[in-house]
């Protein structure tokens, strides 16, 4: 009888589960946490040299050990912005956009740890502290940012059911004119309700009601509210059914540009208070060395 | 037996959304076969569960394709979070190469199927494709360097240009010919859609991982 290899797995499952593509993990395990590991250890090397080197009188930003800080800080930024290059230059080679972006989160994390022990928690009004201060409104945003890809992903997918947005507005475009001439045999005052429906964007609220989904000024609603039921009139039937159809696919295409809105918006703040920063770190650093 | 109980574990997590796993890894494979997997020897998937809709994918493609996309991240079917776009499955037998009168389509040495520069513009493989892979267009002219967008606004920035700006800037005597993904051959790095996806959610797979990918690495570690 032929023996069995050692290191033979425990079953199918397992086999099969070593033979798949490593490469099918999310940027934030990417590596086995490769970028998250990297990232702990530089705070940690950063928080236990800030306890245990000794700066006379006290930490600052322009000691020995506050330059080196600054300097290690300072990189980090001007590395961490360049991934909005790296992103749109699609040059050949051996790199990916997925390890550029855990380790754009990471070590962004990491960035609050080293940037904060480099002021020596001497924060004041000043274009040092704005730096600082700018620094983590970009982090901040940028752990919503982490947020909202780790979630809503899955919602977008089961939202959309298959369907693209070209294919949404093609399925209301359909619905209204269906809608339209199904109205024509309605009277006047419910006519105009729906004439009414059909001729408000429903899509021009603003931001707020496009981030909360509350339309409450939609006239398609209005319309189903104020059409009474009418078992005795089919060509009423008709019009509260297309109604009906149109609130659907309306739900649907606002919840596709409410989980879009907020899973870009916060991108509008992480851009230009990053371009922001770099204009005040590099008034901070030239100030410094001005005024040496 | 710590296999057994992750297989276990799996089955109890997934019994309320699937009579059984093996139910949702046979109903998933079947997607798989509907979609052209059976046939194929290269695809390009997307797990929505990691897609953010940023189309960087497509960019990367048309930037690293004469400034064309060959693929549609939207479009296409999807099952279980597991989408397969509008993108060259490189089939086993082509369906597209069956009627191409100059024999322009032929297999590469890594198994991409690729149109060669003798494409007379027919359209015969855009009809024969199943899966509607298949564009007909004219390469559009250059853009400006990314630094020219990036600094000065100048041209459409990355990916590929609206219809718009190419008729505009476009030679009118360039004639269309068929487009379909080549797997980025000759590109060191490979494929520009995989490269390019900022989360992971672009895989590009291959036949004897079609049944296993269709989960997440981290529900299994």
């Amino acid at each position: 009888m032929a023996s069995l290899p050692e290191d033979r797995p425990e079953n199918r499952f397992a086999h099969d589960e070593a033979r798949r593509d490593s490469d099918h993990v999310s940027f934030l395990k990417h590596r086995r946490w490769r970028w998250a590991k990297i990232a702990t250890v530089l705070s940690i090397v950063a928080i236990a040299s800030y306890l245990l080197v000794d700066v006379t009188p006290r930490h600052n930003g322009g000691s020995w050990y506050g330059y080196t800080l600054g300097t290690v800080g300072a990189a980090l930024i001007v590395w961490l912005s360049l991934l909005g290059i790296r992103k749109r230059n699609m040059s050949e080679g051996r790199w990916s956009l997925k390890a550029w972006t855990s380790a754009h989160v990471y070590l962004g994390l990491a960035l609050v740890v080293v940037a904060t022990l480099h002021t020596g928690f001497q924060l004041g009004w000043n274009v040092h502290t704005l730096a600082w201060a700018l620094m983590l409104l970009v982090v901040i945003s940028g752990i919503y940012g982490i947020a909202v890809y780790a979630t809503l992903p899955k919602e977008i997918s089961s939202n959309r059911r298959q369907m693209t947005k070209h294919e949404m507005l093609e399925a209301l475009a359909a619905i209204d004119r269906q809608l339209e001439s199904a109205a024509q045999p309605l009277a006047r005052d419910e006519a105009d309700l729906v004439i009414a429906a059909l001729e408000q964007d429903p899509f021009d609220f603003g931001l707020w009601t496009r981030l909360t989904g509350n339309y409450r000024r939609c006239w398609t609603g209005d319309a189903l509210a104020e059409i009474e039921e009418d078992d005795s009139d089919p060509a009423v039937q008709k019009v509260l059914s297309l109604l009906r159809k149109r609130r659907a696919q309306l739900e649907q295409i606002r919840r596709q540009m409410r989980l879009r809105a907020m899973l870009d918006i916060w991108l509008y703040v992480h851009v230009p208070v990053t371009i922001a920063l770099l204009a005040a770190l590099t008034a901070h650093i030239i100030s410094v060395f001005y005024y040496w | 037996m710590k296999g057994r109980r992750e297989v276990n574990a799996f089955v109890e997590a997934r019994k309320e959304s699937f009579g059984s796993a093996a139910d949702m890894y046979s109903e998933t494979a079947a997607f798989l076969v509907d979609n052209g997997i059976g046939e194929a020897t290269d695809v390009l998937l997307i797990d929505e569960t990691l897609c953010v809709g940023c189309d960087n994918c497509e960019k990367a493609c048309a930037d690293s394709h004469d400034g064309l996309s060959r693929l549609d991240r939207e479009a296409g079917r999807s099952y279980a979070h597991l989408h397969v776009p509008t993108s060259c499955r490189h089939c086993e037998h082509p369906h597209c190469m069956a009627d191409c009168p100059p024999n322009a389509i032929k297999r590469g040495p890594d198994g991409e199927v690729f149109i060669d520069e003798t494409c007379i513009g027919c359209g015969n493989c855009q009809r024969n494709c199943p899966y509607g892979v298949i564009r007909m267009d004219a390469v559009p002219p250059k853009k400006p360097n990314l630094f020219s967008w990036l600094l000065f606004g100048a041209g459409p920035g990355p990916g590929e240009a609206s219809f718009g700006w190419r008729k505009k800037h476009a030679d009118p005597e360039r004639p269309k010919q068929a487009i379909k993904c080549d797997m980025c051959a000759g590109i060191k790095g490979g494929p520009a859609c995989v490269r390019a996806c900022p989360t992971g959610a672009a895989i590009r797979v291959a036949p004897d991982k079609f049944l296993t990918v269709t989960k997440l690495t981290e529900e299994v570690e």
